[in-house]
């Protein structure tokens, strides 16, 4: 097949033009966020992600189903209070007579609990974003709207996400959901602004037990990373290979 | 076009035309509705139910779309003789179904339009979604492609044979045209193949990366795994060749006319073709649900249980099973596809069906909490999800009947006496004649 | 070989073609090529920003050190408690607004906030103080007895809490430590029963 020389000059016109035409839009976006820091006041950079690797310890056999953690996560985050949407909720797992779990989600509006007969024992498990090594919701992403900082812990992009819920959707832990607020979805951040401050996560400061500790595992004297060293400590569906960054003790197989 | 008479105004096909019209508009309010109130007040979806019925939709629309393309390609591309005639309507099918899919899932994201601006800015090429979009979107393009130089030959093939035509659809799609029209024919109907034969390819890729987006989810045991990629062609072909049998049908052999022996023999074909792939799905369907429940592993059997026992039964049993699966392999297996009635009914409810089955696979892998909690997650759609819906397939009729009556389809091509607008109405007709025997 | 006719349609057709590759090229490389093309430190990632927008928000649980810099003598009290685990803000909820705009702290004082912790429940670590309500107190408010400052009540309740419908308390329930019934309750004749319980009520 012969092409003539207007032909191929029509071709490689167009072609010029689609590129450059199409090419504007994403270079003039990358451009534009770019340099948008520089209008900005705090720069991450004074912050060194590098040094820290964030993460959780929960005991379960301390907590005491108390949802002091819930309202603090909620009054810190600005969560918006309807049942259902939490960055850190709980639990209530009743242990029957033959051994088996019943599973209930504890409501923000519940007040204390109906005395069961029937079981005998149980325990209360505080969960929240189990800030994954190996997040299968940043691998789903389809416009790189969560990410996983150099200190491990996962963020939302709330100029970027579209609402498509497929992080919500591949979460295995059941820790996002769409915030009717913003539009985007949410999640926890590990306090993401009071961590980089010095401060613990609101959760942890309101647990009136002590179930929750928090620390840098980077950091060799931290208690966190020493008793990640010393005891024997748990993750949720360690089978799915996420790596998470919460570790549990006294979880009992059944919890999910 | 000078004159329309009020009988010509009135008919059933401009009726079916401002009815379907009607609906979309409607649609379309009650999506604006939801955009305005906000998603949270107008979908019944949740935390633990994030995906609700438009993603089910979403799913209808866009499987038959890449099994038609498979369809048509079995005739343009493989030059298999017999397929020839229908390559227009199955991409004219895919291209409607694939503009309500969009339709569809826009109206289910909450910022639809930060996936325009950053797909590319921002692309995560570990996201099956992501390139199930890109895809999709290429796919689009090139059965768009594809139609335009299909119904391009056929346009200069008919204002050929009739110099004096008034189309005026026909001269835009003929515009450019060389002198020399056979031999411009040839070329046009060259593009239309390579970019056809492009289009099959993204078609398997968008459909098992659609599959993906499910079977990537480790989260969800009932969807993970390599299952759903190949039950999505499998599935997307059931689909796609009911819905094309139907639509061939009724345009063809209602209101008591003689099809066009080629149209018979296609479409009995056709029949053969859908109960084989049937047989198939049934048997995917079966293994899957055994699968899922044998040995008792918590997750998959809660999942399946939800189906078999549970909230979704009358979908799963009436629906998915029943009115998709078993009553039309009983038809086409009786009717073996010389009655009318039968290639009308069994392809309708199998399109109907393979709607309950893909809502059945998206909410049932949600139903059963992967949190604490032993009680299931309730959804049902809500009005606006639902009108949602109905916009999406008006959009569709209407847009497919609208392309079936204007543009130059080869399987209507205008017989002598009739002029234009003789393209039938999409409408069921009780008339079932039966076919001619094809020797 | 035949020569391609004078068609835009076609050269558009080849357009498109050359677009989509120019689609998938410009992901290749924004993907996997900017990383390394980009100066360390000379340009900041859209997360980074994203990074720095989720540190920008205000931090509105205060903690405890910053309560007691004004208020140092409940402070002190608290300390010296079994509630001393359970910071202010638990109950009284985020002091981001308060310190701010003054907004009052003064918080719900019946029972709901109490038992959200002290309710018994099996599921409850044994260790843990646990009451069932509806049959610890007979409807007394919860502060009735216990300060939630300093609830443990290992001596009579404060004097404020011994009068309740003019009849002292500690007449039936002692003075030394507090029980919910008086020692000698099961030895009291019927008749005297509505002495302190009104008739057809609950335990008053």
């Amino acid at each position: 097949m012969t092409v003539s020389r207007r032909q191929f000059l029509m071709i490689s016109g167009l072609t010029v033009g689609g590129v450059v035409v199409y090419g504007s839009l994403p270079a003039a976006l990358w451009l534009y966020q770019n340099n948008k820091l520089d209008d900005e006041q705090t720069d991450p950079a004074a912050y060194q992600a590098g040094k820290y690797q964030w993460a959780m310890i929960v005991d379960i056999e301390k907590c005491i189903g108390c949802r002091r953690c819930l309202s603090a996560c909620e009054q810190e985050n600005h969560v918006p209070h309807e049942p259902e949407l939490y960055r850190t909720w709980l639990e209530r797992y009743e242990i029957a007579a033959d051994g088996s779990l019943q599973a209930e989600l504890i409501t923000k509006t519940d007040l204390g609990f109906e005395p069961d007969n029937d079981s005998l024992n149980g325990f209360f498990v505080p969960k929240l974003c189990q800030q994954c090594a190996n997040p299968p919701c940043v691998s789903v992403c389809p416009l790189n709207a969560t990410f996983r900082t150099d200190d491990g812990v996962i963020l939302m992009d709330q100029e970027r996400c579209i609402g498509c819920k497929y992080c919500v959707v591949a979460c295995p832990y059941g820790a996002r959901f769409l915030n009717p607020e913003t539009l985007v979805v949410d999640k926890c951040t590990f306090c993401y602004h009071r961590i980089t401050q010095g401060l613990p996560p609101a959760c942890v400061q309101a647990c009136p037990r002590g179930a929750r500790s928090f620390g840098n595992l980077l950091e060799p004297e931290d208690p966190v990373r020493q008793r990640l060293l010393d005891e024997s400590l748990q993750v949720i569906r360690p089978s799915l290979g996420t790596k998470p960054r919460v570790y549990y003790t006294g979880l009992r197989e059944g919890v999910r | 076009m000078a004159s329309i008479s009020q009988e010509r105004l009135l008919s059933r096909s401009n009726l079916w035309i401002a009815l379907m019209a009607a609906v979309t508009l409607g649609g379309f309010t009650a999506i604006v509705v939801g955009f305005v109130i906000g998603h949270h007040a107008t979908f019944n979806t949740s935390t633990g139910v994030p995906w609700g019925i438009l993603i089910s939709t979403y799913l209808f629309f866009v499987l038959p779309a890449s099994g038609l393309c498979l369809l048509s390609s079995l005739g343009h591309i493989f030059g298999i003789d017999r397929f020839k005639p229908i390559g227009h309507r199955a991409i004219l099918i895919a291209i409607t179904l694939m503009l309500s899919g969009f339709l569809v899932i826009a109206s289910d994201l909450e910022s639809p339009w930060r996936m325009a601006m950053y797909l590319f800015v921002t692309p995560n090429p570990t996201s099956p979604m992501w390139w199930m979009g890109c895809l999709y979107a290429v796919y689009l393009i090139l059965l768009i492609l594809e139609f335009i130089f299909l119904c391009r030959a056929e346009a200069i093939r008919r204002l050929q044979a009739s110099p004096g035509s008034t189309k005026l659809l026909y001269r835009i799609l003929a515009i450019w045209s060389n002198p020399d029209m056979e031999y411009f024919l040839q070329h046009s109907k060259k593009v239309a193949k390579i970019s056809g034969t492009a289009a099959v390819f993204f078609a398997i890729a968008a459909l098992s990366m659609l599959g993906a987006v499910f079977g990537f989810t480790s989260s969800r045991t009932i969807w993970h795994g390599p299952f759903l990629p190949v039950y999505f062609i499998l599935s997307a072909s059931v689909a796609g060749s009911s819905i094309l049998t139907l639509f061939l049908v009724l345009k063809h052999r209602s209101k008591g006319q003689e099809p066009a022996p080629e149209i018979a023999g296609v479409t009995q074909t056709l029949s053969k073709l859908i109960l084989l792939l049937i047989g198939i799905y049934l048997v995917f369907t079966v293994w899957n649900i055994l699968a899922a429940q044998y040995g008792l592993i918590p997750e998959s059997y809660n999942s399946v249980k939800v189906l078999v026992n549970g909230p979704l039964a009358v979908s799963f049993w009436a629906g998915e099973i029943i009115i998709g699966l078993i009553i039309p392999i009983a038809i086409l297996a009786y009717t073996r596809g010389k009655r009318t009635w039968g290639l009308i009914v069994a392809p309708l409810l199998i399109f109907v069906g393979t709607f309950f089955a893909r809502y059945n696979l998206v909410i049932a892998g949600q139903l059963s909490p992967i949190v604490g909690q032993d009680e299931l997650w309730h959804y049902f759609p809500h009005i606006i999800e639902i009108l949602t819906v109905v916009a999406a397939v008006g959009m569709w009729l209407l847009l497919y009947s609208l392309g079936s009556r204007l543009l130059p389809l080869e399987d209507n091509a205008p017989v002598s006496g009739q002029e234009e607008g003789a393209n039938p109405p999409l409408v069921p007709t009780e008339t079932a004649t039966d076919a001619p025997e094809i020797g | 070989m035949s020569k391609l006719p004078q068609n835009p349609l076609i050269t558009m057709g080849l357009a498109v073609v050359a677009l989509a590759v120019f689609i998938f090229g410009w992901i290749l490389l924004d993907a996997f090529l900017a990383p390394y093309l980009d100066q360390p430190g000379s340009r900041v990632s859209f997360q980074e920003i994203a990074q720095a927008s989720v540190m920008e928000r205000q931090v509105s649980y205060l903690g405890t050190e910053q309560c007691g810099d004004c208020h140092q003598t409940i402070l002190g009290e608290w300390l010296e408690s079994e509630h001393c685990t359970v910071v202010c803000e638990s109950c009284h909820g985020s002091g981001g607004l308060h310190v701010e705009e003054s907004t009052s702290m003064i918080v719900n004082t019946s029972a709901d906030l109490c038992i959200t912790c002290h309710e018994a429940c099996c599921s409850r670590p044994d260790d843990f103080p646990q009451v069932v309500s509806a049959e610890h107190c007979g409807g007394f408010s919860c502060i009735h007895c216990h300060n939630p400052m300093c609830p443990d009540v290992g001596g009579a309740p404060p004097s404020i809490h011994t009068v309740y419908k003019g009849v002292d308390c500690r007449i039936c329930h002692g003075t030394q430590g507090f029980h919910p019934a008086p020692a000698d309750h099961a030895q009291r004749p019927i008749e005297s029963c509505t002495h302190c319980h009104e008739q057809g009520g609950d335990t008053q």
